[in-house]
């Protein structure tokens, strides 16, 4: 349903940016910034698909590129069968835009009439724009709210009508660009459920965002963006196989099981003991899936049942490809 | 092209900014009207009169085409109202025709200000044409302000547009004073402006001579609207296409 070949885009800056750019030395380069460079993903019909990267990682470029916002200055992007440069009018009959935060709301009117402009503006048959806004409103939890102004919506109903107004071309494909960003945890909870429902329904999604347990609760599969290349595109159940081939196994040590420690580093089936952030915690890397069990006896017979397995998170890997940056963009 | 227009008006009825010309309007005629009063030319009323109407109009028109895009821009819905399957340029130009009303409302004004203010009588000699040219006055208006939307689309901060495409138009339309009085060298280029054919239709309606070639003026005023809608939807769609190209949309 999305295809993209060698997609790249470069943004050149102008005037006193340019300026800036030449006069701050070498390390600035020339006036040009690459926020996309060759880029290649496939997205089958009926996927939800994650992009996840850190800030500037290029997320939103494509986002924005696919939904017809921006031209690519490389490559190819086709979405539902049609190239989102020459073929603009086509894919935007076929797509739905949700971004995230308060904004892209027409705020003095209401919800009501909010979907029923962009139904007009998504020609959708005007004998059906009344009934479909209504079964959105009504979809969302806005039914209630549908005849007064946006302005004084809180965020999560702000993203509710954002995804009802995405919704109102009945797209074949959805683009969510970060579409929790500043959602309280039971809005945000809300808001997965109705991208469930969207999914059962077979539409195909492409979710951009930073939370890793957004995109481990959502996507059939992930991408992992950075610098405007993808590093990576696994299905999200297995990805955590990029670092560990089995499962790690996570303990925490009382005050008095400490000296345990060194011990525990030397045998043999322990490959190699890290310490966590929580105070006595440690994470234990074994050799072999079949040291697993070995190791689990150990620890049992020494006393230390505060313990839990798993695989890497994505979270995990995350950091792995992209490393900790902290602050830094 | 309805649907932006629902939109706008009840934007509109939710925005006390947008009548501030219906206040501002009377006292721009009160001014005309003194200076008339002043110089004991009664004859002017009428010049007075409808141009502080035309004035109100297409400084509505401009206004709202340069706030429109503004607003698009700092709600964030102008990138997805580019990106959305309908031309744009209709949107802006059916935003505009609602505000419209408003515009027309100050010629009612100036008229009662004229009237009830000043105690001077003007009769409306021709009311079907005056109606008429009014009608095709205001969707010129709107048209040829779509047209100008496309300065806005591409501009960052659109108010030094909103003004610099004020009294241009003003002086060439021949709002104030008939066009007949500017240099002879400047003529043709007021003539190319739909304000100066409205303006001197409207006035002769007022009069209580005959008014003469009604239907080619009252065409030169429809026609010229309707090449500023063409102009716009394809400068519009250029702008937008440019905006992509850059990736400002929504900085401009």
């Amino acid at each position: 349903m999305i295809e993209v070949t060698g997609l790249g885009r470069v943004f050149v800056k102008k005037g006193r940016q340019a300026k800036r750019a030449k006069q701050s030395g070498p390390t600035a380069q020339d006036s040009r910034v690459v926020a996309l460079d060759s880029v290649n993903l496939s997205v089958p019909e009926g996927e939800t698909h994650g992009v996840l990267g850190p800030n500037g990682a290029g997320k939103t470029t494509l986002v924005r590129i696919l939904s017809t916002m921006l031209l690519p200055t490389s490559g190819r992007a086709l979405v539902a069968g049609h190239d989102v440069t020459t073929e603009a009018d086509q894919v935007r009959r076929r797509i739905g835009i949700v971004f995230g935060g308060d904004n892209g709301l027409y705020t003095r009117i209401t919800a009501r009439q909010n979907l029923v402009f962009w139904a007009t503006m998504y020609r959708v048959d005007a004998s059906v724009v009344k009934r479909r806004s209504q079964e959105l409103l009504e979809r969302v939890g806005l039914a209630d709210r549908a005849d007064e102004p946006v302005e004084g919506f809180s965020r999560g109903m702000r993203q509710r009508l954002h995804l009802a107004r995405g919704l109102i071309g009945d797209p074949a494909v959805l683009f969510l660009d970060e579409p929790t960003m500043g959602m309280d945890p039971l809005a945000t909870r809300d808001f997965r459920d109705l991208v469930h429902e969207l999914k059962a329904e077979g539409r195909t999604i492409l979710i951009t965002t930073h939370d890793m347990s957004e995109a481990e609760a959502l996507c059939d599969r992930v991408s992992l963006v950075d610098h405007g290349s993808i590093l990576v595109t696994e299905p999200t159940a297995t990805i955590g196989r990029m670092l560990s081939g089995h499962d790690r196994i996570d303990v925490t040590l009382r005050e008095d099981q400490s000296p345990l420690l060194s011990e525990l580093a030397g045998l043999p089936q322990v490959e190699r003991v890290d310490k966590l952030s929580e105070p006595g915690s440690v994470r234990i890397h074994t050799v072999s899936a079949d040291a697993n069990p070995v190791v689990l006896r150990w620890l049992l017979d020494a006393g230390i049942d505060a313990l839990r397995t798993g695989r890497p998170t994505l979270e995990e890997v995350y950091v792995h490809l992209v490393g900790n940056r902290g602050l830094t963009v | 092209m309805a649907a932006a227009a629902k939109v706008q008006w009840n934007t509109s009825m939710r925005a006390p900014e947008h009548m501030l010309i219906v206040v501002t309007a009377p006292v721009m005629s009160v001014i005309f009207l003194s200076i008339v009063r002043y110089n004991d030319r009664d004859d002017l009323v009428a010049n007075a009169v409808i141009g502080t109407g035309l004035f109100g109009i297409w400084f509505v028109a401009v206004d709202v085409a340069g706030g429109v895009i503004q607003n698009e821009r700092w709600m964030s819905t102008l990138d997805l109202v580019l990106a959305a399957p309908r031309a744009f340029a209709l949107v802006v130009c059916g935003r505009i025709l609602p505000v419209m009303l408003i515009g027309a409302f100050t010629l009612a004004e100036s008229w009662l200000v004229a009237t009830v203010g000043f105690g001077v009588q003007l009769p409306v000699a021709h009311p079907g044409i005056a109606l008429i040219a009014l009608i095709v006055t205001l969707l010129a208006t709107a048209c040829t302000a779509t047209m100008l939307a496309t300065f806005f689309v591409i501009s960052r901060d659109t108010t030094i547009y909103q003004n610099a495409l004020s009294y241009p138009f003003y002086i060439l339309g021949g709002v104030v004073f008939p066009l007949s009085v500017l240099p002879d060298w400047i003529q043709p280029l007021g003539r190319v402006i739909f304000l100066s054919w409205s303006a001197d239709l409207l006035r002769d309606s007022l009069s209580g001579d005959e008014v003469h070639d009604v239907v080619p003026r009252l065409g030169a005023i429809a026609g010229l609207g309707a090449i500023a809608l063409l102009l716009g939807i394809v400068l519009i769609r250029k702008a937008a296409d440019r905006a992509r190209r850059t990736g400002m949309v929504s900085l401009a």
